[in-house]
């Protein structure tokens, strides 16, 4: 009996939001999809908390075989990937009202609700594959929903580089298959051992999601083009998706990857500093916390690289990194959430409200920050070599400077006006946006695996422990906040949103210029223009293509291939 | 002969025919059914083949030369089974776009059911011109089915070039029969040698169906035919008419020809295809109707097909190419299908088929909107597709034989149709506008159907190709294996 | 083989007149009757081909294949005419659109 019921669960979570997402593409339901936000990410919760670890869902009869199932990873994943989904689907309701448009943001937001509970519940490769892409492709309509300029630049790069991921993702996974047949169950560590190839390829895919460096560009334009609630699920739910592909795909935990630790290790570093680096001089509170999600899953990424490098660290490690990803999950959403409200004025509640996940992510004690910190940094401790004393002091001054850039979200959300349009109506919002701002506060003492290591922090000492880089940001927020951002721009330079992606269109526009430049000069006596030389250069392909289709020469060309053909394979032949 | 798939695959759509012809107010119905049964059929005859591989039968136990062979290896249930999934998509799509349920498209349509199976299962070359006749005077006729004048002139060219094709052919086939007094694939693969009678039929035989196959340069008919007929038969002459002459050309090349020749003429069919994928990727980004895009787009895809060629002339690749093809033929029929499929939604809502005029059509039609994304998908090779799968193996087998200069037109092909594709979506996805007409659900949902089987059967690859590889079809000759 | 030579020549003479005019003529009714010259030179040259066996009766199997193309000729034959006239009642042209402007 309980086995059915866990079936059923499992499947109403991926079956209910593509059943809302499909009854929004028809007409007459349009509405559907709006409301069916709310079931469907329930569906997803009551996974999460009732299934029991050892049901799968089989359903060969799918074209792919699909295989659904729970595990203790991906238990936590599904729970605040659920809660996020479901309280920034009731916000979106308030927040689109009024919207003619906004029953095509709930039915992408659908789909790509099902590609995310999908994914986290694949029991199999190819599943979580298929739902992976579902869900990358139907955020491509969250981020650009605005139908801004802005925002149709941000889905350009966003688009670019879901595909490039796509590739990779399919590569790795094609390479895996040739060895391991159709088959291959998660986590498929043992598996990837065989192929270098896919190795390398499922970690760059995953990287693009996970916003590893330099993979990361799409992030700080995406996160702030997209609605405010679209931001939300982004941030917080979808980009750990690229981590869970990381986890689920890589042998992470087994011997003989030192290498792929450290770098790993070092890739996680360095997003981790230069996000709150690039972070800090930006003006768009948005930007802000894009940058900063890349700096917190740079924290991530480093746990993922320490498990790689002592594999008998690797169960408390794991865990270590889920409660992160749920503590990040939260925060980064109510923090997202927030900036849809700031706008329309904020009372003192409100204000408390930013603050208490704004202190979370810097690590303040007793808050969910906290504890996933002491989570990673137990570990951190009995790394080989040099690490942990590198770590001792690298981690402190991350939070600190994460701190600082918490205090920059809260200047820059002071002084926030736009994100919001007039019709929306806050009845929705201000709730949904308080849930997860509680949620964000109490789930770290409840939920399984973070309630362990929740205990262990409660201690005086490590109170005191984790306060101290507080203290000093409490006195450098002073300054940031007396400062704003000219004093950072001079230390830092400035970094346009996007950062990485700006020189690369830039070197783009120069080309284009320089050839329409080139192109000018070319034809003296007609207009100097690059258009109207395209113009020229498409009626001539036009023209040449009618002339193909001119009968006589029809005969020419046929009797002129046979003749070659004739010609070529009687010098074969006379060979 | 009762318990043989293979007869009752061309009896059942040519009885269908004739009794859609004879009752033509049910012709939607018997259509249907005829789709179906072919579909088992198909079906019954790929189970046979898997416990007994390759399968030869003769017609009223007349053996060759008078009487007539069929012949099934892995190649022919390939094939046949395309044709079966375009069958029943076409007749569920057409059900919906002919009002008239008497309409003669039925009849013929069967008629070229009957004829297209009839060619891939035969082994003899002279009953292949005989299916190639057949298949071509069906399509001429269900390009002329509008009766508007744009169709007439389309279907009358077509009707021209496809005699010119098939003369050729059967030229090359008189010279063949001359030299070696059999029409027979296999005993003509024993007897042929590098005399000048044999390389002139190849070269007869070749020009011939390459124009009937449309590659570039002689792909001019193509477009006007395409994109001037009803939706449903785009849909099956994109998808389908178009690869059996490839499909015999394929037969010819690999199993026919002297092997020696081979790698010689290889790098001409190369160049060929490569000239095909550019130009057509042109051509498709300069139309400026609908159906004219997806039309040079099959001119593209034709030009993929003819990479096989040079790659499959080097004896490390043959195996990776061919596969490659294999699957690009099945990616392109069914993302074609669904592409023309989804084009006829729009130009039935917005009452036009040029580019400027649909914009909005995609919020009057989002199941069409989807639809042609998805194809597009399979079509441009992104991955899960079909069309990834294929493209992936060619790909692959560029870069192993050395000849990395067809990964380039591979990618040009892909970015060329990344932009075509985003030229037909792009407006559709503008502000909506006021569109009042209403389409069929069938209308709707089959091409969905379609590209969504397009990109799904990426994942298939494996146990598809199971059923290509059944005695080994398209090995060329030993003699090429040892050869340059 | 004086008579064979005959045929064989004959048919070769029929598929090139037949080609140019397929290609050069424009009126339908000129090209339709091309393609049945051409295919009448291709038959002569199979009819040729049966006397390969020197010595007893010739060949039947290139006879059958004749019988064959000959049917399918005439219901090409039906097809071209029928679509000329229906295109020359609807327009009253008598060839394709880009052609008749070449002459």
């Amino acid at each position: 009996m309980n086995y059915s019921v866990d079936n059923v669960l499992l499947g109403s979570a991926v079956l209910l939001p593509l059943f809302f997402a499909v009854c929004g593409l028809l007409p007459r339901m349009r509405g559907v999809a709006a409301a069916g936000t709310t079931p469907a990410g329930a569906a997803g919760l009551a996974a999460a908390l009732c299934v029991s670890a050892e049901s799968t869902l089989d359903l060969p009869w799918t074209v792919l075989g699909l295989r659904l199932g729970l595990d203790e990873t991906g238990r936590t994943f599904l729970f605040f990937s659920a809660i996020l989904w479901l309280l920034a689907g009731l916000y979106g309701r308030g927040y689109f009202r009024g919207q003619e448009r906004a029953w095509l943001y709930h039915v992408f937001y659908a789909f790509a609700m099902a590609g995310n509970f999908g994914l986290i519940l694949a029991r199999d490769a190819v599943t979580f594959y298929v739902f992976f892409a579902l869900m990358s492709f139907a955020s491509y309509g969250l981020v650009v929903h605005n139908r801004t300029d802005f925002a149709l630049r941000a889905g350009r790069i966003y688009i670019v580089l879901v595909v490039a991921g796509e590739v990779a993702l399919f590569a790795g996974l094609v390479a895996l298959i040739g060895r391991t047949g159709i088959n291959v169950t998660l986590p498929a560590g043992e598996a990837m051992a065989a192929s270098p190839a896919a190795l390398a390829l499922l970690t760059a895919g995953f990287g693009i999601k996970a916003g590893m460096l330099s993979l990361h560009t799409w992030l700080p334009l995406a996160h702030p083009a997209a609605p405010v609630p679209a931001s939300a699920v982004l941030s917080g739910a979808m980009i750990k998706a690229g981590l869970l592909g990381w986890l689920r795909f890589l042998p992470v935990g087994q011997d003989g990857y030192a290498s792929w630790g450290t770098f790993f290790i070092i890739a996680g570093l360095a997003a981790a500093f230069y996000g709150v680096a690039a972070g800090l001089v930006q003006t768009d509170p948005k930007t802000i916390l894009a940058y900063s999600s890349i700096s917190q899953m740079g924290f991530m990424t480093l746990g993922v690289g320490a498990g790689w490098m002592a594999p008998e660290l690797w169960s408390a490690l794991l865990v270590a990194v889920t409660v992160y990803a749920l503590h990040h999950g939260l925060a980064k959403g109510a923090l997202f959430l927030s900036a849809g409200i700031a706008p329309g004025g904020m009372s003192r509640w409100s204000w408390a409200g930013v603050a208490v996940p704004a202190l979370a992510l810097a690590g303040a004690p007793l808050t969910s920050g906290a504890v996933a910190k002491s989570a990673l940094k137990y570990s951190a401790h009995e790394l080989p070599g040099s690490w942990p004393a590198v770590l001792g002091v690298l981690l402190p001054v991350a939070a600190i400077a994460t701190g600082l850039l918490m205090a920059r979200f809260v200047v820059a959300l002071r002084e926030y006006h736009s994100a919001s349009h007039g019709d929306a109506d806050r009845r929705w919002m201000v709730p949904a946006w308080a849930a997860l701002v509680l949620a964000s506060v109490a789930v770290i003492w409840f939920w399984e695996p973070g309630a362990g290591f929740a205990q262990g922090t409660l201690k005086a000492g490590k109170i005191f422990k984790a306060a101290w880089p507080l203290l000093v940001v409490a006195a450098a927020g002073l300054a940031v906040y007396r400062w704003p951002p000219e004093f950072l721009t001079r230390w830092i330079g400035r970094v346009p949103p996007g950062d990485l992606v700006v020189p690369a269109e830039a070197v783009l526009l120069f080309l284009r210029r320089t050839v329409a430049r080139a192109a000018g000069r070319f034809p003296r006596r007609a207009a100097p223009d690059l258009g109207n030389l395209v113009d020229r250069v498409a009626s001539r392909m036009l023209g040449l293509e009618k002339s193909l289709g001119v009968w006589r020469r029809v005969l020419i060309v046929l009797l002129g291939l046979a003749l070659l053909l004739f010609a070529l394979s009687m010098a074969a032949a006379a060979k | 002969m009762m318990a043989s798939p293979e007869a009752w695959l061309v009896l059942c759509p040519l009885a269908a025919a004739a009794l859609a012809f004879l009752w033509r107010s049910r012709g939607a119905f018997i259509g249907i059914v005829s789709a179906l049964i072919n579909g088992a059929l198909v079906a019954w005859l790929i189970a046979l083949m898997r416990t007994e591989g390759v399968r030869r039968i003769e017609i009223g136990g007349w053996s060759a030369p008078l009487g007539i062979e069929f012949y099934a290896d892995g190649l022919s249930p390939w094939m046949l089974m395309l044709a079966a999934i375009l069958g029943v998509a076409t007749a569920v799509y057409a059900r919906g776009y002919f009002k008239d349920p008497g309409s003669w498209f039925w009849p013929i349509w069967l008629m070229l059911a009957a004829a297209i199976n009839a060619l891939f299962l035969t082994r003899d070359i002279f009953n292949a011109y005989v299916c190639l006749e057949l298949l071509g005077l069906s399509s001429v006729a269900l390009i002329a089915l509008s009766g508007n004048p744009d169709a007439l002139a389309a279907a009358l060219r077509y009707f021209f070039v496809s005699m010119l094709g098939s003369l050729f052919y059967l030229l090359g086939v008189s010279l063949l029969y001359s030299a070696h007094a059999t029409v027979d694939i296999d005993r003509l693969r024993s007897l042929v040698s590098e005399t000048p009678a044999t390389l002139a039929a190849a070269a007869f035989m070749t020009v011939g169906l390459l124009l009937k196959t449309a590659l570039f340069p002689l792909h001019f008919w193509l477009p006007p035919a395409h994109a001037n007929a009803p939706a449903p038969v785009s849909a099956l002459l994109s998808g389908l008419v178009v690869k059996a002459s490839l499909y015999l050309l394929l037969r010819l090349w690999f199993e026919v020809f002297p092997g020696a020749i081979f790698a010689s003429v290889a790098p001409l069919f190369g160049l060929l295809g490569a000239a095909a994928v550019v130009w057509g990727g042109i051509q498709a980004l300069l139309q400026e109707r609908v159906k004219l895009v997806v039309a040079y787009s099959t001119v593209v895809q034709v030009g993929y097909f003819f990479l096989l060629f040079p790659l499959a002339a080097h004896p490390l690749t043959a195996e990776l190419a061919r596969q490659g093809v294999i699957y690009l033929l099945l990616a392109h029929a069914i993302a074609k299908s669904a592409a023309f499929m989804a084009a006829g939604n729009f130009i039935r809502v917005v009452g036009s088929d040029r580019l400027e005029d649909m914009k909005g059509a995609g919020t009057a039609l989002p199941v069409s909107m989807f639809s042609l994304g998805l194809a597009g998908i399979s079509l441009m090779g992104l991955p899960p597709s079909a069309g990834f799968i294929g493209k992936w193996k060619l790909f692959s087998a560029s870069l192993t034989a050395g000849q990395w200069w067809w990964t380039v037109v591979l990618a040009a092909g892909g970015l060329l149709s990344a932009a075509y594709f985003f030229r037909i979506l792009s407006p559709a996805l503008a502000e909506p506008s006021r569109l009042g007409a209403k389409i069929p659900r069938t209308m709707k949902w089959t091409p969905m159907a379609l590209a969504l089987a397009g990109v799904l059967l990426g994942f298939l690859a494996p146990q598809l190709l199971e059923i290509f590889e059944i005695g080994a079809p398209l090995r060329p000759a030993a003699a090429m294996e040892g050869g340059p | 083989m004086n008579a064979v030579w005959i045929y064989l020549c004959t048919g070769a003479g029929l598929i090139a007149l037949g080609v140019l005019a397929l290609v050069r003529e424009p009126h339908f009714f000129r090209k339709v009757l091309a393609f049945n010259i051409t295919g009448s030179g291709i038959f002569l040259l199979l009819v040729a081909a049966a006397s390969r066996v020197s010595d007893g009766p010739p060949d039947p199997v290139p006879h059958a294949m004749v019988l064959t193309g000959i049917v399918v000729s005439v219901s090409a034959t039906a097809v071209g005419l029928a679509l000329a006239k229906k295109y020359h009642h609807l327009t009253g042209h008598t060839a394709l659109p880009g052609e008749e402007d070449e002459e």
